[in-house]
This record gives structure tokens, C-alpha cells and sequence, in this order.
């Protein structure tokens, strides 16, 4: 490391601070300093934010005579970010070293969720390092003066860039950057990223097109995983998704007892309050000491649980992925994982919640949700063993989010429509847009149609002196309102009589209560009173039991890493049955399965035919996700469709799926997998087997939204809208038939194949499916993997406790003593 | 599709609209002009395609159908005034021998001055002529022997298939002592009825009217 004066300052204070620099903080103020931009690999808690603020602020000190009393005015550093939670804990760290070495520098945060004194502060003065999210970046490209603030910024950090990428915030950002290397061209930028499959590209996607000079700095973590699973005593060889894991209460609750601070990780919101409904119930000694967290509740209500699980003040934080990342909790002894977290990514990132202690391995219960989740458990430990993971997938050709930001920039300084093609031709989302959609893009934000004429009184960008701008004031402050709204299905808030705010529920669900009602929510059982203007008011009600709310979405696939090692462990279970603690235990089941049906090695393909009163099941196991099987099954349907007619039902779960009719199909037509799973006209058949327009229109809610055809109204005022609003899917209706060639049904139509029927692994799973062998076993009761497809599609037409009964019922009919 | 109600004769037709063919008199219910002007003034930008087809469907019906008279069954301007208007305004001087008859709706906040200029007789409430009569927003309580006309509903019927495969389309809904017709206009919407023992349900589907 060299000494300058800025290192004279620093180490100093280190030293003080009883700290030592990690080899890989030195390497990255190195390469700072030296000029270059590049990606930081480092995980939470290692001191990642330090490595960058570092350099940034030795860099001052040695370019700034008088670094003491004369700093340089203005914006210089932006810290973008992508939860607004992380901000405070940011700003007070780096602020904290700035005082501390008597660095007249100010830290200033700007979120959508910031007090509007300081939002009048920084218009007076912007402080020199500002962290913001990607949204309210986007916010301050909107004002008169964007250029003039953002002429002296040389440095850029992207902190948490693995959770941008894949999304369009992370589109936001690329475009952001690219504006701002415009602005600077001298602009440094630095990532930093947890691990991912594909770091390369993650700093190809950070660095823009054409750039050369970067590095990837990774921090070596020695940090040991361990992973263990929370056994079941006996495990039903006839296993059905949720019946598992609370029976397995006692013994979490154990675990949880051991250590000081546990965090409970579930797959979904409403796994986090049934938890913690459970645990409250049977230990109420946890009232207090435990607390839930996910993505409905208020923030103000998170920032809470942040906050007393920083300073030790909860034993359990029930959670979903809304912990996934953030402030580092120091205390955190313990995580448990309940059911599959579905990617190894994921597992690995929640582990390392834990375990911050020097020295002090992460440990990680998987607690399975039901017995088949137990080959799950021994293929993520394969998995964090072999540090397998994942890849985030960029976004290409957002048209929305472009659309998006053509306005916002007419509505701040405005733009010349060939210098800012070339500029978004640098970004890795629109590298290859073409011309002629750049030219409907244009024609759409200035005269509403695919041409820049204008013939009629569309008005939004108007052009003049060939300078895109926005004039009209409404319009203005109707893109600024529009720009920060989240996209959700229409949620409804949740506050109390008094007027304290919980958070929102799906409209969905509110629906089918009735005053006096009673729900369980934010771990607090509710009384409905009633719904007024998206605003649903309840009381508490004491102790009485009430129905806990389902969110959409929320349900990932499994991963195709994860599938491929499942497949594997499955195989190896015929082999070595007892080489694995959870294979062992799983033994009576797989043994019924080679029993009933057979157990597929890694080169077969298994279908089940069963015939119940129903009619006739087909039940197919590739082992690759409920997306992908969700769309290979119709496809299926109709290609079998095509040789007779018949009709199907469809279930599916990550491992298989089934296909139910009235007649027989016979062994010869799926046994011929050449013919029934090839890749030959694949597209073809999707459109005409998937109702592709229905799945469609969904999308095109969020980019309707992004794009400004939806205009949500102005949250929280009471100014009237004006009948602005339509309803996305009547909005699709019209666009998609009346306008041809328009991009964002264009676009709806991509991300169904790129996201929703995950096409390219659809494609992969078909052409190995091809080359497999194909077992067809008659059943006369569904094997232990079947029965849960069986279950499945009693789900959505059974409530929970109707269910339980049926499917007791099941397992005694199918039990071997029947 | 031809429906006999009181003796009379009402023809269905997939343009949307009901051709009383005794009196020679078409009815058209929530056409919505300008809706998509107002959106787009807004900086929204519906396809102009949208509001042309109305225009489009209306020549249809009245080269395809001997028609003396229309009779509009409400909400025919979405809102304030804005170009869509003047299309219409157009649109009905092309027709001038054929006599027009507004009953307000709810949307139709329009200066009456302008239905005037334009040879539109206005009813703000109902319009009667013999048994029938027309209005904007349907009846709960019935006349004997009345029987009525309506719009402002904009009536859908869902087509439930197998795959959950479901396809909302606008239909007409014939009750004993009423008739709800769809709304004209495409960029309206719809509201889901159901099926009831006295109530007959005619979808539209492109070119034909399909009984449920």
C-alpha cells in the first residue's frame, strides 16, 4: 500500500479504532485510487462499504489542499442503493468516519421516504455524498437542473448490485449511469455484489458497453457453512406439501432457544404469520421477544424489527426474503430455513445472516415442510459444499422503462433524440435496440402514435427547436407522482380505528370477509370493520382464531441448479441409502416408491399412469420447477390433443406434473418422447397450447404502469383524477387489437416466454428429456411422489381444514393396510 | 338473432346495437365518444383506431339496415367537450334524413345546445313510444305491459372452459320486463352478469350473436 497523505489520515485512525484492513479492502483502495472502476465481491458484515468509502475519501484528502476547512461544494459521490432500510445504516457509518477524521463532508440519504425539510435542504445545498435508490435517482433527473447537479460527481457506488440485476430498477440504474458517464465521462464506477453465477457479467452490466479498464476484487470468505436439517421423528411415506413443518415446532422452537438471536426464514408471508401464530401460541413466553417481518407490513413497522434485532432486543425475527439483505445484524446466531428456499443463491445468502463473530462458522437449519424436501436438504448442502450458484439474468429491452425515462428527462432539461439513442446504446439492457423501435418510442411520447405527425390533441413530449421537452405542468407532476409508484395488485392499507398504519393486504382476500370477520395479521389476530377508499380499518380481537391472508406471488420456481442436483441425490439415493443422514430417514418412502412405481436414475424419465374415479392420471417427473412444468404440461396436452382429441387437467409442483382426462392414453403415444418432447416448432405449439393472451395481459399490468399508460392516481391526496384511469387488462384489450405494432404488448408477450414459462430452460428440459430413457409404470395407488401432485389440485378448490380431513381420508385408502 | 317482444320484432346484431325493425329504429347504448380523446389529451395514448371503429360499426349498421331513426340509449360523450365531438358532428350531418333521439346518461354532460345544432332530439329521463320505453339506466320497479330499453351497465358474460381458459364477452341481457344492451363503445369496460331462470344472455362474439 503506498503512504499519501490521505493514507496518513486513514491508518491512524484505524489503529484507533483497534480495526485491520482486509487484504481485500486494500486491493480495491488500491485499484480506486489508481483510477480504475470495477466490482467488489464481498459478503454482509465484511466490511464491503468500507473498501470503497475509503479510497473515496483518501482521494479527497490528497486533491484537496485545505481538506479540513475548504471542501468542494456539490455533489460528488452518489451511493445508490436498493432498500431504502440500508440507507440510515449507511449514512451513519460513513458519516461517522468523515467526522471522525475531520472531513467537513456532509452524507445525505434521498428516498421516497425522506422528510421534506431535508428534501429543501439539499435543494439549497446538496451535500457531497448523497445515497440514494434507484427510483429517486430517476427523480432527481426529472428537475430543470440535472445537469448542473450532477456535473461534479466523479464517483458512482452500486451497493447490493446482484439484487438490481434481473430487475427493472436494475434497468433504471444502467440507464442512470449511462446519463451520468454522458455527463462525466471520467465517472468511476464500482459495484459491490454478494456471489453470484455470473460476476462477470454482473460488471459488464454495472461498466456499460464498450468499457475496458475494470476489475472484479473478491473478498476470500473463509466463512464454513454448515448445514443441517431438522429430522422429522417419522416421516409419512405418502408426503403432501404444508402438512410438515409446524409438526416440527417443537423442535425449531429448541433450536431457537439455544441461541441468543434466530432468524426464521419462510417462503411466504403467509408462512411467517402462521409461525409465529404457532410459536406465540404454544410458547407464549415468546410475546415480546419475537417479531415478524415481510413485504406488507408498514415500514414503519419494519424499521422497528430492524432496529430492536440490531440491538439485541428479539430472540426470534420470523421473515420472508424481506431480510434477504440489509443492515448486517451482528447478533444474529442462528437462521432457519423453513421448506425449500429453492435456490442455492438464496440459501447460501441467508446462511451468511449468521455467524458474524470472527472465526465463527454460519449455520443453517433446514427445517423440510414436507418429507420429500428432505432430498432438497442433501442436494443444498451438495450445493453450498461445491459453492454452486446461481445466475441473475439481465434484463434486455425494457421498452417501458425506457419510455419512462425518455419523459422523465423531457420533463427535467430535456434531450436531442440522436445523442441520447447513442447514450442508450451503450447500456447493456438496450445494446441492441433498433432504430425503428427507437422511432415508435419517440412517436409514442410526443403524438401517442407510431408517428412523430401529430393529428389529433395528444399531448405529452413536445418538441421544439428538435429538443424534447415537457411544457405542460400537469403532465409534469403527474410523471413525477406516477415514476415512484411500486406496481402491485391493488393492495388495500390495514390501520386500526386510532389510525395507526400495518401495512396492506391483497384486495382479493379482503373481499371474501364480512364485518366483524376476524384475520390473523402482523402477527395480531383482527377484527374487520370495514373497507373505505382502498383503506381497510380493523380493531384487535382478543384471542379469537381467524384465517390468514394468501399474497400473490411469492412462489419461486426451483432453481435449475438446484433440480439438476435433486435429480442427482434421487439417482444416488438407489445406491446409497445410507450414505446421507436425510436419505436414511427418507428410506420408507423411497422404498414404497420402488414398490408402486420406481425410483428414476439420472438418465430416466418416470411417468406414472393411474386410474382412479376421477378418470385417468398421467403423471410425468422431470424435476425442473412448476414453471417449467407448468408449460411443458400444456404443451404436452396439446400435442397428445393433436393425435385424438381429448381434453386435460393440469396440476404441477416443482418435481412433476399430471395431466387428467376421461380417456386413456396409451404407453405407445408417451413412450415416443422424440415425438411428444421435442424442441421442433417448440414456439409454435406454446402459442397454441397456452392461453399465452391471458398470461399476457397480467404482464402488461406492471409495464403499462412503467410506461404511463396507467395512471394510479395520487397516492395517499384526495385531488380528483379526472376518469384517468382504465383497467390495464382493458387497456391490453384495445392495444392488442388495434395496434399492431405496439411495443408493450410486444413486450408482455416476451416476458411471458422469458419469465413465465421460462422458455429457454423449457427448451433445455425437452432436449434432455429426448435423450433420456422413458419409464412408464401402471400404478393401482399413487407412489409417494404422485400423491402429492393428487393433493394439489384438491388445494385450490378445498379450504385448509377441509383439506387436511380429505386428505387423511387419502392417506388411509392408500395406505398399504387398505 | 330476431326476438319478439309485444309483438314486435327486434333484431340483434354483432355490431352491438338492436334493430327495431317495425318502427325501423335502431338502438345504440354507451358509445363513449371522447373517451379516448381524453385519455390521449392526457398524454395516454389509446389508439386513435379505437374511437374510428365506433364510426366504422354505425356506417355499417345503417348501409346494411333500412333505418329511419336511432334511438341513443345514453352516455354518447364520455365527458367535457374535446375533437371526438366534432367526428360526431360530422358523422351525423352524413346522415341527415335519418332522425335522432337522445335519453341522457350519466356521463352526458354536454351543453344540450350542442344536441340541438345537430338535430338530436333530447330526453333527459325516458323516452316511451307505445309499450316500450327507453332509458339510460336500468328499472327496479315495471308498469304493466311496459317494457324497457336500457343501457349504462355495459353488460359481459365469462365463458368458463376447461385450463382455466375463460373469455369475457359483451352479450344482451333480456329480462321478462327488460333489456340491457351492451355498451357500443369498445374502450368502456364491461360488468360480469350471471345467468338466471328468466333471463336470457346473447353473446357477442365477431360477426355473430350466440344464445348461452
Amino acid at each position: 500500500m503506498q503512504k499519501t497523505k490521505g493514507h496518513k489520515i486513514l491508518l491512524p485512525w484505524l489503529k484507533l479504532k483497534n480495526w485491520k484492513l482486509a487484504s481485500f479492502q486494500k486491493e480495491t483502495i488500491d485499484a480506486f485510487l489508481s483510477g480504475k472502476s470495477g466490482l467488489v465481491n464481498a459478503p454482509t458484515g465484511s466490511g464491503k462499504t468500507y473498501s470503497l468509502w475509503f479510497p473515496v475519501l483518501i482521494n479527497y484528502i490528497n486533491t484537496t489542499k485545505e481538506y479540513k476547512t475548504k471542501p468542494a461544494r456539490g455533489l460528488q459521490i452518489l451511493w445508490i442503493t436498493p432498500l431504502r432500510a440500508l440507507a440510515k445504516d449507511l449514512q451513519r457509518n460513513m458519516q461517522q468516519a468523515c467526522d471522525e477524521m475531520e472531513i467537513p463532508w456532509q452524507v445525505g440519504i434521498r428516498t421516497g421516504d425522506m422528510a421534506s425539510k431535508e428534501r429543501t435542504s439539499q435543494k439549497k445545498q446538496m451535500p457531497q455524498s448523497l445515497i440514494i435508490t434507484p427510483e429517486s435517482l430517476h427523480l432527481l433527473f426529472a428537475q430543470k437542473n440535472s445537469w448542473e447537479l450532477f456535473k461534479n460527481i466523479h464517483t458512482v457506488v452500486v451497493d447490493e448490485w446482484h439484487e438490481l440485476i434481473g430487475s427493472k430498477r436494475g434497468v433504471q440504474t444502467e440507464l442512470a449511469l449511462a446519463r451520468l458517464r454522458k455527463i462525466n465521462p471520467q465517472l468511476k464506477t464500482w459495484g459491490i455484489s454478494a456471489t453470484i453465477g455470473n460476476l462477470e457479467q454482473a460488471k459488464e452490466l454495472l461498466m456499460g458497453v464498450n468499457n475496458t479498464d475494470s476489475i472484479i476484487i473478491k473478498a476470500q470468505s473463509k466463512k464454513k457453512i454448515i448445514v443441517q436439517t431438522i429430522l422429522p421423528e417419522k416421516i409419512e411415506t405418502l408426503p403432501w406439501a404444508g402438512y410438515l413443518g409446524i409438526k416440527l415446532l417443537d423442535k425449531v422452537v429448541e433450536v431457537i432457544k439455544q441461541s441468543r438471536t434466530t432468524l426464521l426464514f419462510t417462503n411466504t408471508r403467509s408462512q411467517t404469520e402462521i409461525w409465529y401464530r404457532a410459536i406465540i401460541e404454544k410458547y407464549p413466553e415468546f410475546a415480546g421477544i419475537a417479531a415478524l417481518h415481510h413485504g406488507s407490513l408498514d415500514r414503519e413497522l419494519r424499521a422497528w424489527v430492524e432496529e430492536s434485532l440490531h440491538n439485541e432486543k428479539l430472540k426470534l425475527v420470523i421473515c420472508t426474503s424481506s431480510l434477504d439483505l440489509g443492515v448486517d445484524f451482528r447478533p444474529v446466531e442462528t437462521v432457519i430455513q423453513v421448506g425449500s428456499p429453492k435456490s442455492i443463491s438464496r440459501f447460501i445468502q441467508r446462511a451468511g445472516r449468521s455467524g458474524h463473530q470472527p472465526d465463527a462458522a454460519s449455520k443453517i437449519y433446514f427445517t423440510p415442510t414436507h418429507s420429500l424436501e428432505l432430498i432438497e436438504a442433501v442436494s443444498l448442502r451438495e450445493g453450498v459444499e461445491k459453492n454452486i450458484l446461481e445466475e441473475r439474468i439481465p434484463i434486455v429491452n425494457a421498452y417501458d422503462v425506457l419510455a419512462q425515462w425518455m419523459v422523465t428527462l423531457a420533463v427535467g432539461e430535456g434531450f436531442y433524440e440522436a445523442d441520447l439513442f447513442e447514450e442508450i446504446k451503450k447500456t447493456f439492457c438496450y445494446r441492441f435496440i433498433e432504430r425503428k423501435e427507437w422511432e415508435w418510442l419517440l412517436g409514442y411520447i410526443t403524438t401517442g402514435s407510431s408517428s412523430l405527425t401529430a393529428y389529433d390533441e395528444f399531448r405529452k413530449v413536445e418538441i421544439e427547436n428538435n429538443l424534447f421537452t415537457v411544457k405542460d405542468r400537469r403532465i409534469a407532476m403527474r410523471h413525477r407522482i406516477s415514476m415512484g409508484t411500486i406496481v402491485s395488485d391493488a393492495s388495500l392499507r390495514v390501520k386500526f380505528q386510532h389510525g395507526k398504519y400495518l401495512g396492506s393486504i391483497e384486495e382479493s382476500f379482503i373481499a371474501r370477509l364480512k364485518p366483524g370477520d376476524v384475520f390473523w395479521f402482523a402477527g395480531m389476530s383482527l377484527e374487520f370493520i370495514r373497507i373505505r377508499e382502498m383503506t381497510v380499518t380493523v380493531r384487535k380481537a382478543g384471542n379469537q382464531k381467524g384465517v390468514v391472508p394468501q399474497w400473490m406471488g411469492g412462489r419461486m420456481p426451483l432453481s435449475s441448479k438446484l433440480s439438476a442436483f435433486i435429480r442427482e441425490r434421487l439417482s444416488d439415493a438407489i445406491e446409497n441409502p445410507y450414505k446421507e443422514i436425510e436419505i436414511k430417514k427418507l428410506q420408507p418412502l423411497l422404498e414404497l416408491q420402488n414398490e408402486r412405481s420406481k425410483i428414476p436414475s439420472n438418465d430416466e424419465l418416470l411417468i406414472e399412469q393411474f386410474e382412479t374415479r376421477e378418470g385417468h392420471h398421467i403423471f410425468i417427473f422431470p424435476f425442473e420447477g412448476r414453471l417449467v412444468h407448468e408449460g411443458m404440461a400444456a404443451l404436452l396436452a396439446y400435442r397428445i390433443s393433436k393425435l385424438s382429441p381429448i381434453t386435460f387437467s393440469i396440476a404441477m409442483n416443482d418435481y412433476g406434473f399430471e395431466l387428467l382426462s376421461d380417456q386413456y392414453v396409451s404407453k405407445e403415444i408417451l413412450v415416443s418422447n422424440a415425438n411428444l418432447f421435442t424442441t421442433d416448432n417448440l414456439l409454435d405449439d406454446i402459442n397454441k397450447s397456452v392461453n399465452s393472451t391471458e398470461m399476457a395481459k397480467r404482464k402488461f399490468r406492471e409495464i403499462a404502469s412503467i410506461a404511463g399508460l396507467i395512471f394510479q392516481g395520487f397516492p395517499g391526496k384526495h385531488i380528483q383524477t379526472r376518469q384517468l384511469q382504465a383497467s390495464s387488462s382493458l387497456l391490453f384489450d384495445v392495444i392488442n387489437e388495434y395496434e399492431k405494432n405496439n411495443l408493450f404488448v410486444r413486450q408482455a408477450f416476451q416476458e411471458v416466454l422469458d419469465y413465465q414459462l421460462e422458455e429457454v430452460r423449457l427448451r433445455n428440459a425437452l432436449k434432455r428429456i429426448t435423450e433420456q430413457k422413458v419409464i412408464i409404470k401402471t400404478i393401482s395407488k399413487p407412489s409417494p411422489l404422485s400423491f402429492p401432485l393428487l393433493v394439489d389440485r384438491l388445494r385450490e378448490q378445498l379450504t385448509s381444514e377441509k383439506l387436511e380431513v380429505r386428505v387423511q381420508k387419502m392417506i388411509k385408502a392408500y395406505s398399504d393396510g387398505d | 338473432m330476431e326476438i319478439e317482444i309485444r309483438n314486435q320484432h327486434f333484431k340483434l346484431l354483432p355490431q352491438k346495437a338492436v334493430f327495431w325493425k317495425e318502427a325501423k329504429t335502431l338502438l345504440v347504448s354507451d358509445l363513449h365518444l371522447g373517451k379516448v380523446t381524453h385519455f390521449r389529451k392526457e398524454g395516454i395514448a389509446i389508439p386513435t383506431a379505437v374511437f374510428e371503429d365506433n364510426f366504422k360499426r354505425l356506417d355499417e349498421l345503417i348501409l346494411t339496415n333500412n333505418i329511419y331513426r336511432i334511438i341513443f340509449l345514453g352516455d354518447l360523450f364520455h365527458n367535457r367537450l374535446n375533437s371526438e365531438w366534432e367526428v360526431f358532428a360530422k358523422w351525423r350531418n352524413k346522415y341527415h334524413s335519418v332522425e335522432m333521439i337522445i335519453v341522457l346518461g350519466n356521463h352526458d354532460i354536454l351543453p344540450l345546445r350542442l344536441f340541438d345544432e345537430n338535430k338530436i332530439i333530447v330526453y333527459t329521463d325516458e323516452f316511451r313510444e307505445g309499450q316500450f320505453l327507453f332509458a339510460h339506466h336500468p328499472k327496479t320497479k315495471f308498469e304493466n305491459d311496459i317494457y324497457i330499453f336500457c343501457g349504462h351497465i355495459h353488460p359481459v358474460f365469462c365463458l368458463r372452459a376447461k385450463g382455466r381458459q375463460n373469455i369475457k364477452l359483451p352479450c344482451f341481457v333480456f329480462d321478462e320486463m327488460q333489456a340491457v344492451l351492451p355498451s357500443f363503445g369498445i374502450f368502456t369496460g364491461g360488468y360480469e352478469m350471471k345467468l338466471t331462470e328468466f333471463r336470457k344472455i346473447f353473446l357477442i362474439t365477431d360477426r355473430e350473436i350466440v344464445s348461452v
